[in-house]
């Protein structure tokens, strides 16, 4: 199946990426929010992201006008009719979701994938709210998505090969490095990541450094461009919090029980950067 | 108290190798082996290094005999962190002049220094490592004496974690790695750096860890399999990827 179409569920961070990748790469998109005040940012912000990459010179002026000539922002679902794919971008909520899905499976044509773009919730809870879970698969891509070169794809028990290998081919023409992985808590990316970073936030609670030391100790040992701190802030505290929960609540392995400390942040209200309150001060 | 004369015990390659790295930095810096130990003067050294291998009964009886010799104001440093250095520092009966030194490999190109303090380690002793890194170029960190410490502690659970994902057959070790090269921006795949570090390495870290921290760092049982196997990674030209 050729996909011609894309609609993308959610303008938010990794919505806006998803949206603005879709659009460069030729496909026509409808994205949904929900309400006009927030479809109004989420355009706004995929606008002056693609205004950064014409003054950086990796794309001309008449390429950002076309690529945004192929976003169409709508705050109705009915708008994904036409859609060949949807791809699912709302926030981490298991409920939410399954509402999402539901409704996409009702506006959407017959034939259309309808993908979703969770860190943590497993498909198979998102594929039992419609009627073609072998249509439905996990789209995760990461942020920036608009530049990260990876996407996971993830196979549920009843995902069909045919959905598998048409956004296989999807994936790749938005650029992105494939890999298929199967519907497991946490699925690969997520799982280690999570890992290092509640681990890290161990490491603070029993008083063994400074978060910076330790982000500084994660940066030259790892040579890696972020310390675990400072992707926790980035990322937001109440996402890995929730992932954290996630996790535990589907495995119940030791492991992933969130750390004491990171749930006192976040009821504090202290959740990264957005608020400029995390584990640095901004 | 400035660091300026500096013995380290054990004449191994991590020995040397920290050795050149303070004779670069214009330290006065001899390596001996402990045999030769009785026949130095160790009136001028600030800074006695053991290099010797992680911990047995002989190397806390060594501290012992080391300590009871070393002039009053010398610190004495070891590297074996990564097991109990309250320990050692107290069979070296100078706990307050007892610190942690562990270089991140590779050393001489360091970057990261972790000056680990163990229960008694004193201020002056920590302030003066922590000069002493500095004069060597490179970053400290100060850490409590806790198994792994920050770094090890941290990149062993993704490590495991790797090797869980590859035990459950989630994906294929090419993958977990490329994932997270791309996903992650790791500069290399964790399966490919336990390969590196050693998977016995790997092991021991992740038994002491388990037995103090807590089961959320419980070995995977594959990689108990292949240390039995005597695949312990580069160093035996088989790992989770083949070297031969």
């Amino acid at each position: 199946m050729e996909i011609k179409k894309v609609g993308v569920a959610g303008c938010g961070m990794m919505g806006s990426g998803i949206t603005q990748i879709c659009a460069r790469s030729g496909y026509s998109v409808v994205v949904l929010e929900a309400n006009e005040e927030l479809l109004k940012k989420g355009l706004s912000n995929i606008e002056g992201s693609l205004a950064r990459a014409v003054e950086r010179g990796k794309m001309s002026g008449e390429e950002k006008a076309a690529t945004m000539g192929r976003i169409q922002g709508t705050v109705k679902v009915a708008d994904f009719a036409d859609c060949d794919l949807v791809i699912e971008a709302v926030p981490e909520d298991v409920e939410l979701k399954r509402r999402v899905f539901a409704d996409l499976d009702r506006v959407c044509p017959p034939h259309a994938i309808l993908g979703s773009n969770t860190s943590s919730i497993p498909i198979m809870k998102m594929a039992s709210a419609t009627k073609r879970m072998d249509k439905v698969l996990g789209m995760h891509f990461f942020n920036p998505a608009h530049i990260m070169k990876l996407l996971e794809i993830i196979k549920t028990i009843a995902t069909s090969d045919e959905t598998m290998a048409t956004v296989t081919e999807f994936g790749k023409s938005l650029g992105k490095t494939v890999v298929p992985v199967k519907d497991m808590p946490g699925f690969i990316v997520t799982r280690l990541l999570v890992v290092q970073l509640l681990e890290a936030v161990r490491a603070l609670q029993d008083g063994l450094a400074s978060a910076r030391d330790i982000d500084e100790a994660q940066k030259l040992g790892l040579n890696i461009p972020m310390g675990p701190f400072e992707e926790i802030d980035l990322v937001g505290l109440d996402v890995l919090l929730n992932v954290a929960d996630a996790m535990y609540q589907e495995t119940k392995d030791p492991k992933w029980a969130a750390p004491p400390l990171l749930r006192q942040m976040v009821d504090a209200g202290y959740l990264g950067y957005k608020v400029k309150r995390g584990f640095y001060n901004y | 108290m400035a660091i300026q004369n500096v013995l380290i015990l054990g004449e191994n390659t991590v020995g040397r190798a920290i050795g050149d790295m303070m004779s670069q930095a214009g330290l006065s810096c001899e390596v001996a082996n402990r045999a030769a130990l009785a026949d130095q003067d160790l009136a001028p050294v600030d800074l006695v290094i053991d290099a010797l291998p992680e911990p047995t009964a002989e190397k806390t009886l060594s501290l012992e005999q080391i300590g009871r010799r070393l002039p009053e104001r010398t610190i004495l440093a070891t590297l074996a962190t990564s097991f109990g250095l309250t320990g050692l520092a107290s069979s070296s009966r100078r706990p307050d002049r007892f610190v942690g030194l562990h270089f991140q490999p590779p050393a001489p190109d360091t970057r990261l220094i972790q000056i680990v303090r163990g229960l008694d380690t004193s201020e002056t002793t920590i302030a003066a490592c922590r000069e002493l890194v500095a004069s060597l170029g490179r970053t400290a960190i100060v850490v409590k004496d806790s198994p792994g410490l920050v770094y090890q502690r941290v990149t062993a659970a993704v490590m495991n974690e790797a090797i869980y994902v590859l035990w459950y057959g989630l994906a294929s070790r090419e993958e977990i790695d490329s994932m997270m090269k791309y996903g992650a921006n790791f500069p290399m795949g964790p399966l490919e750096m336990a390969d590196s570090l050693g998977l016995d390495v790997l092991l021991d870290t992740l038994e002491e860890l388990c037995r103090v921290i807590g089961p959320e760092h419980r070995p995977c049982p594959l990689l108990r399999q292949m240390v039995s196997a005597g695949h312990l990674g580069k160093k035996t030209g088989k790992g989770f990827y083949d070297y031969s």
